[in-house]
């Protein structure tokens, strides 16, 4: 850190989401388990206390420096409030066990959209973005998540069903769409109320490896598009991540709305930034499970640097990760993550 | 009866890649009718038209929906074959133990896998998701199999693959069985670095890899 830092994390990202050239490139890691485990706690405790969780993410983010605090994220928290049960392993994630609709004539009438205060764990993460805005606000961005319509559907329908549904239910599937939609849009005024300056809308059932092009905008985009441009409406600021391949469909993906598409490392940064970064910010795409996870810190240095090298130009960019960062990461490769911005990042 | 067998197994395998389940049902229920060997009408009807969908799901053409109505046309055709095979079958075919790793319940890779080999006429021990690792080595040496095939969908439980492979080490049955592995976070790379004998980049490589892990 040879260079005092300019502006603080929340300006900076700020900046770059708003197309503009901070004094940096802003670098988010997305940190949630990590940083569980390096505050000590297993992901059980952080699903039933909040303070625990915020803890992790506050004491996180002062030791390693990197440009964002995020909720508890991707936990299918608005699924399970509207009846989906989760399975909750001692020190991993939750996944979804039972999901809440399973025969439509009989569910989907049945469907509520849940109230973000009472209902299930969604007071649990707010009251946690509302510590975490308390303790950072205006200095630190504070994520909060918020699942894309169709992952919502797919985490109250059961995946596979869900996409075969595209094939021989579409009516009925795109009526659970809209009630995942509306309810999301309901819990999003709750996240930003809360203190939220960014919402992350992550959407990995839409990629590439899962879904066409075709069915995509069919069954997903304008339910997407209707969900995104509400919660900007409500002065937050959006990000939507797919991952995988999604190299043919950045272009509708930017159609959203979205202020930053993130992707991970199936897309090209330098394609990317070509396509849509006169549009949209870029967020992108150190590998989480294989240079995170496995390789040195100057191999991780190495790849933040061809990553910035493709895609820093002119502002707008955001490095992060692909996808979520496993919690057996080795901090040097976080720190290596974080110093390469300062080293490679700079704008003049 | 005029019926031509080869026109059967030509139409099971387009309402398999057509995903025509009314019209897979209808072609099973004719070849039954004309004592049609069941057990070739799914290899040479059915089978091929997996593998079709295979090709066209590598070709970008086919997505997962496609592939899993295509499935369930076949599935249901199979049903109504399945009584009608004459169970002569003295040579044992090739086993291969099929799951998602512990902590993860992403299981439509693996079963696509699943589906293409079933198709091709491997028997297929599915652990089905979320198993538990020692399930694997098991299971391996319960059913004699020659393959063992392990997904994870999620950066966070890629590691309980290498698990497996330092537990069948441990146990000194590691000589004895092949692994390949899958998933989108995987790799070759990690794949080797693990001590995995293959990597597949999606199912429609699954019946190539198997063969090739047991070409004697």
């Amino acid at each position: 850190m040879s260079q005092r830092e300019e502006m603080s994390s929340y300006d900076r990202l700020m900046a770059a989401f708003e197309l503009k050239k901070p004094d940096r490139v802003p670098v988010t890691p997305f940190v949630r388990e990590w940083c569980v485990r390096q505050a000590g706690f297993k992901f059980s405790e952080v699903m039933t206390n909040a303070e625990k969780y915020v803890y992790s993410q506050l004491y996180s983010i002062r030791k390693f420096g990197y440009d964002m605090v995020l909720d508890l994220l991707a936990v299918h928290a608005e699924s399970e409030a509207m009846g989906s049960v989760l399975k909750i392993p001692v020190d991993a994630p939750p996944s979804v066990d039972v999901p809440a609709v399973n025969d439509y004539s009989k569910d989907l009438p049945k469907l509520r959209i849940p109230h973000p205060r009472k209902d299930g764990r969604l007071p649990l993460i707010l009251k946690g973005i509302s510590r975490m805005k308390e303790a950072v606000g205006g200095l630190i961005p504070v994520m909060g998540y918020v699942q894309a319509c169709w992952r919502h559907t797919c985490m109250m329908r059961g995946t596979e069903r869900a996409l075969l549904d595209m094939k021989k239910n579409p009516d009925q599937l795109k009526e659970l769409i809209d009630i995942a939609t509306e309810s999301l849009i309901v819990y999003a005024e709750a996240v930003v109320e809360a203190g939220a300056d960014l919402i992350w809308v992550s959407d990995p059932t839409s990629s590439g490896d899962m879904i066409s092009k075709k069915a995509f905008e069919e069954f997903v985009f304008p339910y997407l598009r209707r969900q995104i441009r509400a919660i900007k409406r409500m002065g937050a600021k959006v990000f939507l991540h797919i991952c995988g391949n999604v190299n043919d469909r950045l272009e509708v993906m930017a159609n959203t709305g979205a202020d930053a598409i993130s992707v991970d490392e199936k897309v090209d940064l330098a394609r990317a930034k070509s396509l849509i970064g006169n549009r949209v910010c870029i967020m992108g795409n150190i590998s989480p499970g294989v240079t995170l996870l496995q390789k040195t810190p100057k191999d991780v240095e190495e790849e933040c640097k061809v990553a910035l090298e493709k895609a820093m130009a002119g502002g707008g960019f955001v490095l992060a990760s692909g996808c979520i960062v496993p919690a057996a990461v080795p901090p040097e490769n976080i720190l290596a993550m974080v110093e390469s911005v300062k080293k490679y990042g700079v704008y003049q | 009866m005029g019926v031509d067998k080869e026109e059967v197994f030509k139409n099971l395998a387009k309402c398999v890649v057509d995903g025509d389940e009314e019209g897979a049902k209808r072609w099973a229920e004719e070849a039954v009718k004309n004592n049609i060997d069941a057990y070739e009408a799914i290899m040479k009807g059915l089978a091929e038209g997996m593998r079709v969908v295979s090709e066209l799901y590598e070709k970008g053409e086919y997505y997962v929906p496609e592939v899993l109505l295509s499935a369930s046309a076949m599935n249901m055709a199979v049903e109504i074959l399945k009584p009608h095979i004459k169970v002569d079958k003295t040579s044992k075919p090739i086993t291969v133990v099929l799951g998602v790793v512990e902590g993860d319940i992403h299981d439509i890779g693996k079963n696509l896998v699943k589906i293409m080999l079933d198709s091709a006429g491997f028997k297929v021990i599915d652990l089905g998701k979320d198993v538990p690792l020692s399930e694997f080595v098991k299971a391996a040496k319960e059913h004699g199999a020659e393959v063992i095939g392990m997904s994870a969908l999620m950066t966070t439980t890629m590691p309980g693959m290498k698990k497996v492979v330092d537990l069948l080490v441990s146990e000194g049955y590691r000589d004895r069985v092949k692994i390949m592995i899958g998933g989108a976070p995987t790799t070759m790379d990690y794949a080797k670095s693990i001590g995995a004998d293959s990597w597949g980049k999606d199912a429609s490589e699954a019946v190539g890899i198997v063969r090739s892990l047991t070409a004697k």
